[in-house]
């Protein structure tokens, strides 16, 4: 049964550039354009994981991040961000995001951190 | 290439190249002012040359700009591009000044400033850099203070700028109580942007 992973982007362009990546490897690849979306299809699909993006309109990824561990306190989310500040690396790992990823990034950095955040016991 | 022939697709792909280098921008302010930096959802568009004054208050409206030419694989310019107000409050911001101090556009304010556009820039660059795997860098920068027709006209007509299509990413880069509205522009050479959307995959 192939991992499923949900990607959530505004840009069509990230979403595509990840699902590429992940597909490759055989990952299940479900899409979300925004905070609010995430949250609706993580509920819908429940992802073995979240990559989720920060700068977005309307809900933030911080916030869904917040909402989307309180439906579910097992949910594994990797945070995808050009916004790479301490501070906002810190916050979401206060949130109970299991890592951090910059943009840009490498095609094999995506792989191996998605792979070890997988692999990693939920942050529960 | 002709701006107005760009599919959905490669619109995204060089707003996200304009979003990323925005918040790789906000991060080198960040650590310049040794506080936290956030910035709004970035409004990015993709215009021809003539169309870049309008967005800017029209031809004639007068703005700070700090204009850095490119060298290496990539092309063209960046330009940064601040109202008169903003320019004063980044300058109060930059030289731990309470909000305000700054009232004329002196000598010190325009050093300032360009010196933290052109790490700003240089730091939006990287990210470019980085996301095509492409070698670029920025020439160093050059300020002027006018109205956004004449130095748009300058940049096209005196430097020799061959682009067409503007990059732009409007966002508000907020520290402490102070929020600076910004206009950054990438306005790539065609020849360049044809490198750019290939090495997105999106040509």
């Amino acid at each position: 049964m192939p991992r499923s992973v949900l990607v959530v982007d505004d840009a069509a362009f990230m979403r595509m550039m990840i699902r590429d990546i992940l597909a490759r490897e055989g990952y299940l690849i479900h899409e979300a354009v925004n905070g609010r979306d995430a949250i609706e299809k993580y509920l819908e699909v429940r992802p073995d994981l979240v990559t989720m993006d920060i700068t977005m309109p309307g809900m933030s990824g911080l916030e869904a991040l917040q909402s989307i561990r309180e439906h579910d306190p097992g949910a594994r989310v990797l945070m995808v961000s050009a916004m790479g500040q301490q501070k906002m690396i810190v916050e979401a790992l206060e949130y109970g995001a299991m890592d951090f990823l910059v943009k840009p990034f490498q095609p094999t950095k995506v792989l191996e951190t998605v792979k070890k955040c997988l692999q990693a016991a939920p942050r529960g | 290439m002709d701006p107005r022939s760009l599919t959905a697709i490669q619109r995204d792909a060089l707003g996200e190249v304009g979003s990323i280098g925005a918040g790789h921008a906000a991060t080198a302010l960040s650590q310049m002012l040794g506080m936290p930096v956030d910035i709004d959802v970035p409004d990015l568009q993709v215009l021809s040359i003539p169309e870049v004054p309008t967005v800017l208050g029209g031809p004639e409206n007068l703005v700070g700009a700090v204009y850095s030419r490119l060298l290496g694989d990539l092309g063209g310019g960046l330009l940064f591009v601040l109202e008169r107000d903003a320019f004063l409050q980044l300058s109060d911001l930059l030289r731990s000044r309470a909000p305000g101090t700054s009232k004329s556009l002196g000598a010190a304010e325009e050093a300032t400033v360009t010196h933290a556009a052109s790490v700003l820039l240089s730091a939006y660059l990287a990210a470019v850099a980085r996301l095509t795997e492409l070698s670029t860098l920025p020439g160093p920068p050059e300020f002027a203070f006018d109205m956004s027709g004449a130095i748009l006209e300058g940049v096209t007509t005196q430097v020799g700028l061959k682009a067409e299509t503007a990059i732009l990413v409007l966002t508000r880069f907020s520290a402490l109580e102070t929020s600076v509205d910004a206009a950054l522009f990438y306005l790539p050479d065609p020849d360049s942007l044809d490198v750019m959307l290939g090495r997105l995959g999106v040509l």
